[in-house]
């Protein structure tokens, strides 16, 4: 028979219910992670109050041995329950206080170790101009800057008297050498080299001897050149409506063709366009030069002017980019004030 | 050219307003660039009148007080200030109640003396936009009371014209109401002059030398002229509205014959002519002095009038002063010759002469109008200025033009050529509407004969043009050509450019399109390139072609810093000149320079001016995006260059361009604030990424080992750096130099270079055996070679 008040009855029972009150009571007020800490050294530690009567459950009975073993067990699972939640609650709260100490002003400027720089509108309009015309077909070539008098005038129907030399003051280099006044040049290069069909783009620096608010010594100029069986003055004018409308992105935009005089061309016609505004209609703009290739071309670089046609047509790119943006002083362009280069994007 | 629009109609006497004449002739190719009114005031109540008497104010000084007559029998009182004015002067009067323009005109009170109205000025009437005294009539050809409008013939326009340099025949009212009437269906007014029957019987013997420059040349003595006559009004307004200013009345008249029917003509003074005319090729070592004063040397190849002892005109362009005809000359010679555009090439831009003489022969002057012009003009001599005229003599043969051309024309063309579908019958209306004449000699083969005033039609093709013009190009459709599909691949210099400059962009450079012309000093800024010189500059700013770009980044670069910028980052792309020997070379170069802040001034960020490193940075970035090259860099010493910090750049041994910074010295020459890096690269000398092989990723894993040696300061870490890669270790896969390092530990003459090495093998995980191994090989060799030490 037991005894009626055992040890476990009399000492160690009332000892687990008081030890783990007053446990889960601390554990409860326990204000840093540190402190929960050595609250778990205390109860659950080696040597601690749990670990201690545990070890004491050699000395029952091996009858009120799994009971009280329960008892203790149950004792520290839920003091390991309480210090795990409390450990929770003070890690959230840490977390909280670190987040608010983190916090920035988030409309402060970013950091910028390397802004971004800019495209020239010069550069930005002779792209927009190739990208129509590649999309039409044409292939994108370059020529020299400095050319001989053939290439530029003589082999373009421009004789050493013909009027038209005055409308091209030249710059003179290494005395016979020139720098090209157009890029009509690369034309008589390109179909010297090729046969037809030939479709070519010329984007290009050109440079003529004049110099006011309306003329630059040295400005760019986009010319193009298709040669074919067939080609019309009416393909001509389909391309060119195109390109203008693409270009300018404006529906409501007028087209005008009038005829002119080029010596490369025959016939020839100038293209002006005409923009509806907020201020009623403007006036007829020159925008580009155009016609069909000269016979005198074709039979100089061997073609059978006969057998095919072609058209050429020659743009200024800061006639455009100027009513593109609406810039009104041609000189701004040489002077790159970077905070007018800025303006225009990549 | 600029043509009064009454004088346009009285040969054309159309219906069409004024705006549509502007864009008939726009249309035709002779393009209208403004249509402006003579007078931009309302002038209707301006009478002229005539100054009977004046006398000086009593009080205010200056002032006259004038009785003027205009024609009614009360003589109106005028108080006037002009100091020009005489009894018996016609001139323009504005009575009060009147207003001119913005201005009212009132009675006035001068001190007691109630002014009527104004003596006008051709300011005060909108004429002239600045001008000084009163606007004075010639008495003969005007009376008082007659308006000024009816006088002046106003109100009336005048059309500007920028005529092509084909268009010679345009060159004259006569030309220009040729092409209005052929659109216009309405008959062109213009009458052959009567024949002068010479009542005296002086002549000039005309020697043409040079027939080939002149083939005709026709002349008439006309004596007895008063020519200190006013010249009529109608004739000076006309001139005045073509930009023609008045000088005396044979001048006037030759002019105003000039530009009514295009024929150039020159009056000589008769008496100071020695024995006759010569037309001919001007010696070396003669002068001549022009009626503008200036002394002009002549050269052979220039054609010349002369007389037996001297040149007396340039042939086609000016007359001499000698000869000239002033107010005071009594006889004249009168010049009416054809003179072919080839005289003429070439003269005006010698002599930096064009005349309005000049630029009519220069492009062609109608050969059947010397004898017209000649008749025309000695008329309206005869009647202005008195005078008796001699018979005309007429040297050369017209034989000697080459005139009625004709050329063979296949209207099937014409469809061809502008894709439109006109019958043969329009083509035909066209061309005869402008004087062509046809013969169909085939059904599909014409022959049609020029007109001699057109001297710009020589082939079929023109006469396509032709028929487009007066058709009208707005009746051209419009299609789009046929294209067969061409797929290709962007051409690689322009992919380039667009890639290099996207990387130029996002590396913070703004792009700069600058002169490719610079000052000789700024050419020779840097490298001691021979340059390519102009011939004929504008400014000694752009006197030679750049040899390379960095010098014209020069220009944006002082600019912007004397616009209060701090920090510049720029980039150019474009061709650069060189001489090599007599040979021009053109290269595409690239070059960027960064001046002040690497970045702008910001929070949280220390300022740091870019350097070198950061511009070899710039560079190696960027042209790694479209070149797949090492860059070798080696000191260099180059004129304008930080000797110290600057490199060429070569590439496969080839020199391609350089990097450094500029040299201080110069940077205080500038008067910049800090230093200036750059670099610049010939693309041309560069070779494209090609299409890359595919190399497999490795799944084994990499092991890094960072090796830190000491070296003397004389080695450079290219030594270095090229010794550990000509190894050819196969599974060294990436190494980078990370640290430099001198002072504490180490030997005051030497350095130290941390390099992390990367190891990794496409068949098998390294072991540090494998690895260690290599780690000695690249050691020894860095010893052996630069005698590098581990660094403990």
């Amino acid at each position: 028979m037991e005894p009626l008040f055992s040890l476990w009855h009399r000492k160690m029972a009332p000892d687990i219910k008081k030890i783990c009150s007053e446990a889960l009571k601390v554990i409860r007020l326990a204000n840093s992670l540190d402190e929960l800490d050595s609250l778990r050294v205390k109860y659950l530690g080696k040597k601690g109050k749990i670990t201690t009567l545990l070890k004491s459950l050699s000395s029952l009975s091996s009858a009120e041995r799994p009971a009280a073993g329960k008892d203790i067990n149950s004792g520290k699972e839920r003091i390991t329950e309480e210090i795990y939640s409390r450990q929770q609650v003070l890690q959230d709260l840490l977390l909280a206080e670190k987040l608010e100490e983190e916090a920035i002003d988030v409309t402060l400027p970013g950091r910028n170790y390397s802004q971004v720089g800019g495209g020239h509108p010069i550069t930005l309009i002779t792209e927009r101009i190739l990208e129509i015309f590649r999309n039409a077909g044409f292939l994108p070539v370059s020529g020299p800057e400095i050319e001989t008098d053939y290439y530029n005038f003589e082999a373009l129907n421009i004789p050493s008297h013909h009027p038209a030399r005055a409308m091209h003051d030249t710059f003179y280099v290494n005395g016979g050498l020139l720098l090209r006044t157009h890029t009509s040049p690369v034309q008589i290069r390109w179909m010297e080299k090729n046969t037809p069909p030939i479709r070519i783009i010329v984007p290009g620096r050109v440079y003529r001897c004049d110099y006011d608010q309306t003329h630059s010594p040295m400005f760019h100029q986009v010319e193009g050149l298709l040669v074919d069986v067939n080609v019309t003055m009416s393909q001509l004018k389909g391309l060119i409506d195109h390109f203008l409308i693409s270009f300018f992105e404006r529906e409501d935009m007028e087209i005008r063709y009038r005829p002119s005089y080029f010596p490369f061309t025959e016939p020839s016609m100038e293209v002006d366009i005409r923009l509806p505004s907020n201020h009623g209609v403007t006036d007829w703009l020159e925008v580009m030069g155009c016609g069909l290739v000269h016979p005198t071309v074709l039979s100089n670089v061997r073609i059978d002017s006969e057998k095919y046609s072609g058209f050429a047509f020659g743009l200024g790119v800061e006639r455009l980019a100027m009513l593109y943006y609406g810039i009104s002083d041609l000189r701004q362009f040489f002077v790159n004030d970077i905070q007018f280069v800025e303006q225009f994007g990549r | 050219m600029k043509i009064s629009e009454k004088w346009l109609r009285e040969f054309v006497p159309t219906k069409l307003s004024r705006e549509d004449i502007s864009h008939r002739l726009t249309m035709l190719g002779l393009e209208v660039d403004s249509v402006l009114p003579v007078s931009s005031i309302d002038l209707r109540g301006v009478i002229l009148g005539k100054v009977v008497e004046f006398d000086p104010h009593h009080s205010i000084k200056n002032l006259k007080i004038c009785k003027v007559d205009i024609g009614d029998d009360y003589p109106k009182t005028v108080i006037c200030g002009a100091p020009e004015i005489r009894q018996g002067s016609l001139v323009p009067y504005a009575p009060a109640g009147l207003t001119l323009g913005k201005r009212q005109i009132k009675k006035r009170d001068f001190d007691g003396v109630m002014s009527d109205g104004m003596l006008c000025s051709k300011e005060d009437l909108g004429l002239e936009e600045k001008s000084e005294g009163l606007f004075t009539f010639p008495v003969d050809s005007v009376t008082e009371g007659q308006s000024l409008e009816e006088t002046l013939d106003l109100p009336d326009f005048v059309f500007d014209i920028d005529l092509t340099p084909n268009r010679g025949d345009c060159f004259s009212v006569l030309g220009v109401s040729r092409e209005l009437s052929a659109v216009t269906n309405e008959v062109l007014r213009s009458s052959t002059p009567k024949s002068y029957v010479a009542d005296v019987e002086d002549t000039m013997a005309i020697d043409i030398q040079w027939p080939e420059r002149c083939p005709i040349y026709a002349g008439r003595v006309i004596r007895d002229i008063r020519n200190l006559v006013d010249t009529p009004t109608y004739i000076s307004e006309r001139l005045l509205r073509s930009g023609i200013r008045p000088i005396n009345s044979v001048v006037d008249i030759t002019n105003y014959v000039m530009l009514e029917i295009g024929q150039p003509m020159h009056a000589f003074d008769y008496e100071k002519l020695k024995d006759g005319i010569l037309v001919r090729e001007s010696t070396e070592r003669e002068q001549l002095e022009l009626l503008d004063g200036r002394i002009i040397d002549l050269t052979p190849e220039v054609l010349v009038i002369a007389d037996h002892e001297k040149p007396i005109a340039l042939a086609g362009v000016m007359g001499g002063a000698y000869t000239g005809v002033t107010n005071n000359t009594n006889h004249i010679f009168l010049e009416s010759a054809f003179f072919e555009p080839i005289a003429l090439a070439g003269i005006a831009r010698k002599y930096g002469l064009q005349t309005d003489a000049s630029m009519r022969f220069e492009r062609g002057v109608d050969p059947n109008l010397y004898e017209i012009a000649i008749e025309r003009a000695t008329n309206l001599i005869c009647d202005i200025c008195g005078g008796r005229a001699g018979p005309i003599v007429i040297a050369g043969s017209p034989k000697r033009i080459k005139r009625n051309k004709s050329i063979t024309f296949r209207p099937d063309m014409v469809n061809k050529r502008l894709g439109t579908h006109l019958p043969e019958r329009a083509m035909l209306d066209a061309l005869e509407s402008i004087r062509f004449s046809i013969t169909r000699e085939k059904r599909d083969e014409w022959e049609v004969r020029v007109p001699s005033f057109r001297f710009d039609i020589n082939l079929e093709v023109d006469l396509v043009e032709e028929v487009a013009r007066l058709i009208g190009y707005d009746k051209i459709p419009t299609e789009l050509p046929k294209i067969d599909a061409q797929p290709r691949l962007y051409p690689e210099e322009q992919r380039i450019k667009d890639v290099l400059r996207q990387g130029f962009v996002w590396r913070s450079f703004t792009e700069v399109v600058t002169y490719s012309f610079v000052s000789e000093d700024k050419g020779n800024l840097f490298g001691a390139e021979e340059v390519v010189r102009l011939d004929n500059p504008i400014t000694s700013e752009m006197e030679v072609m750049r040899p390379n770009i960095l010098c014209s980044l020069v220009y944006p670069l002082l600019h912007n810093v004397n616009r209060q910028k701090n920090e510049l980052r720029l980039f150019e792309i474009g061709k650069v000149f060189k001489k090599d020997g007599d040979v021009i070379v053109e290269e595409l170069h690239a070059a960027c320079l960064r001046f002040g802040p690497l970045f702008e001034k910001q929070w949280g960020l220390k300022l740091k001016s870019g350097d070198f490193f950061d511009i070899k940075g710039d560079m190696n970035t960027i042209l790694s995006s479209v070149f797949e090259t090492e860059l070798e860099l080696n000191p260099c010493c180059i004129n304008g260059l930080h000797p110290g910090q600057s490199a060429s750049v070569c590439s496969g041994g080839e020199q391609i361009g350089l990097v450094g910074a500029m040299h201080p010295s110069l940077v205080s020459d500038l008067d910049l604030s800090g230093s200036v890096v750059f670099f610049e690269v010939n693309l041309d000398a560069l070779e494209p990424c090609n299409v890359k092989t595919f190399e497999p990723v490795s799944k084994f894993p990499s092991v890094t080992r960072d090796i830190s040696i000491v070296v003397s300061e004389g080695v450079s870490a290219q030594n270095c750096l090229s010794i550990v890669g000509n190894l050819n270790i196969p599974i060294l896969r990436d190494l980078q130099l990370f640290d430099l390092y001198r002072g504490q530990g180490i030997d005051s003459l030497k350095k130290s270079f941390s390099i992390g090495l990367i190891f990794q093998s496409p068949s098998g995980t390294l072991t540090d055996d494998e690895v260690d191994r290599v780690v000695d090989i690249i050691l020894k060799s860095l010893k052996k070679e630069v005698g590098a030490v581990l660094r403990n």
